[in-house]
């Protein structure tokens, strides 16, 4: 069975739901994960997983000519600004960060 | 002639002809707007400042190098143009005004055209029937008892009724091309990076896309060509010139067992059309790509993964409503957030949240990214053996308003065809086809290489006799233009 603790995920995502919405939400979350053991089934090579080339990180990073250690200083930078603001779910560029 | 060439070729002859297919539009798109509640922004004043613009464009740039010169064109509610409202169909955005243009807005002011209304919308472009707007459904012009289709259903619905020529949606998962399905008219997503997202309200970044609606192909192909292109804004879009290898004359298709969620009447369709597609040429491939039916799941750990980032921006603070009753910073981020979201939103932010969660990121959101490139790579190498993938756009024809407004899950299952090509950030283009079984539209979807946007185009004329889509007049509102344009 799936565990989810919907009071942990709303303080994360600083919402706050009325119960009606709370026992409905619950129940499509833990169908919808269900769902997702179909992916964890799903066997990967490890050729398979490295992005290409042409990912749209890269050629950002290639077109602003930055070093790596320029890119990741840069990240570093806005990420920490972004660790003092309450709302901490994103990150400037919209890329999901870890929980 | 095509509904757009007629009236840019009327515009030429007679530069004061824009004021009066302004005001058709407006009466068509009135008519429309009774019907399907298509139009959540729309000015008179704005209007008149269009048109004179659009006058003194002609001054400078001269009539013949304005390619949709005095063409309406509708626009989705989650791009900004600059001194209209751009709420998202969301509350939390009432009252919200663009503060800039978006690079596709630009392009539409440069080119000439009219940039007539800011359509309704699945709220913050989640979902696949357009009920979830804040601000009211919208009906499928077809049947009135029926859904659009979503996020960009009523981007459909104003050029399947008849109210506009050409409009702009947004397409995630297929948000896009099932409505063009659904409604019977072509609508095109491009190949990820060739359209410009500044000035789009992001959904999901990695799988948003900017594209156009209309009643034709050389329209669709009209509209994508002045909203394509690199922008210094965006630095994921890409000028990569492809090269059409030597046409290897194969169309691969999805072997049955993919098929199997079909309703009979797209089902048959298909069958049709795959006979007609052999019948000019062409060899079908049967294939089965490794990942492709796990694309449902990948999509919604990595959609809402990336919405739940996005859609923090919206916490009472910099952006549209503050909740007054907030006493405390923290009170001010949940009640705003709460109260002005509406259920599918928060939905997706809770499901982004959960696979984002220490403990479950490896599990999904790092598997789901690993399935996506590897889903990629097989598209890689349908594309080496085929030129094109040949698909149904929707599992099934445009379902009853309110038939799976309580089963999410039943609802996702729509984008079930559409997805790969977002995932794999491919070009697709959605066109409509005969339904010999129904009164309903059924849209049939091209796929191909990554970048071969016009040759996609190019492809789908050359299989003529394929597509349907209905005559003008016939349209709830297609009448006021016949009229006007006969």
């Amino acid at each position: 069975m799936t565990q989810i603790n919907l009071k942990h995920l709303e303080k994360l995502a600083k919402l706050d739901l009325p119960p009606k919405e709370k026992i409905s939400l619950e129940a499509d979350l833990k169908k919808l994960v269900g769902r997702f053991a179909e992916l964890a089934a799903l066997e990967i090579k490890e050729s398979e997983k490295t992005p290409l080339s042409k990912g749209s990180d890269k050629l950002c990073a290639k077109k602003q000519g930055l070093r790596n250690d320029e890119i990741v200083n840069q990240v570093l930078s806005i990420e920490k600004v972004l660790e003092q603001s309450p709302c901490r779910l994103g990150s400037a560029f919209g890329v999901p960060r870890v929980l | 002639m095509t509904f757009v060439e007629k009236l840019v070729q009327m515009h030429v002859a007679d530069h004061s002809k824009i004021k009066s297919s302004v005001d058709v539009a407006k009466r068509a798109m009135a008519i429309v707007h009774k019907s399907c509640h298509t139009t959540l922004w729309q000015e008179d004043a704005y209007l008149d400042q269009e048109i004179q613009r659009v006058q003194g464009l002609i001054e400078s740039k001269g009539a013949a190098n304005l390619p949709l010169l005095g063409v309406p064109v509708g626009i989705k509610d989650n791009i900004n143009v600059k001194g209209t409202k751009t709420t998202c169909a969301s509350k939390i955005l009432e009252n919200y005004q663009s503060p800039y243009e978006a690079t596709v807005s630009t392009k539409l002011a440069e080119a000439g055209a009219i940039r007539f209304c800011k359509l309704n919308m699945d709220e913050f472009a989640m979902g696949s029937s357009n009920e979830n707007s804040a601000y009211g459904a919208v009906k499928n012009p077809k049947d009135l008892q029926r859904v659009p289709g979503g996020s960009s259903g009523a981007s459909a619905a104003a050029v399947a009724g008849g109210g506009l020529p050409l409009s702009l949606g947004s397409d995630t998962g297929g948000s896009i091309r099932q409505p063009a399905a659904f409604t019977g008219v072509y609508g095109f997503k491009p190949s990820y990076g060739r359209v410009s997202r500044y000035g789009l309200v992001a959904f999901a970044s990695s799988l948003d896309q900017i594209g156009p609606f209309a009643r034709s192909n050389i329209d669709i192909q009209k509209l994508y060509g002045v909203l394509e292109g690199v922008d210094p804004f965006d630095d994921s879009t890409r000028n990569i010139e492809f090269k059409a290898a030597a046409a290897k004359n194969k169309v691969a298709v999805l072997s049955e067992d993919l098929l199997k969620d079909c309703s009979p009447e797209v089902f048959s369709a298909y069958q049709r059309c795959l006979s007609s597609i052999e019948s000019k040429g062409f060899e079908l491939v049967t294939v089965n790509p490794k990942g492709i039916k796990e694309c449902l799941s990948i999509y919604y750990i990595l959609a809402p993964a990336e919405a739940a980032a996005n859609l923090a921006r919206f916490d009472g603070v910099r952006y549209g409503q503050r909740e007054p009753s907030a006493k405390t910073l923290e009170e001010v981020f949940c009640k705003t957030r709460s109260k002005y979201f509406g259920s599918e939103v928060k939905r997706r932010i809770i499901t982004g949240t959960y696979v984002l969660s220490a403990g479950y990121q490896e599990a999904y959101y790092r598997k789901a990214n690993q399935a996506r490139s590897m889903l990629r790579r097989e598209f890689q190498k349908i594309f080496l053996e085929c030129d094109y993938l040949f698909l149904p756009t929707t599992p099934s024809t445009a379902f009853k308003l309110g038939e799976n407004a309580d089963n999410p899950l039943a609802m996702y299952l729509n984008d079930l065809f559409t997805i790969p090509a977002n995932l794999a950030e491919l070009p697709a283009l959605s066109f409509p086809v005969t339904n010999e079984d129904g009164p309903l539209p059924i849209g049939m979807q091209l796929v191909g290489p990554y970048g071969s946007d016009q040759n996609i185009l190019e492809f789908e004329r050359s299989i003529a006799g394929l597509s349907s889509c209905d005559d003008l007049g016939t349209s709830l509102a297609g009448s006021v233009w016949q009229e006007y344009l006969s």
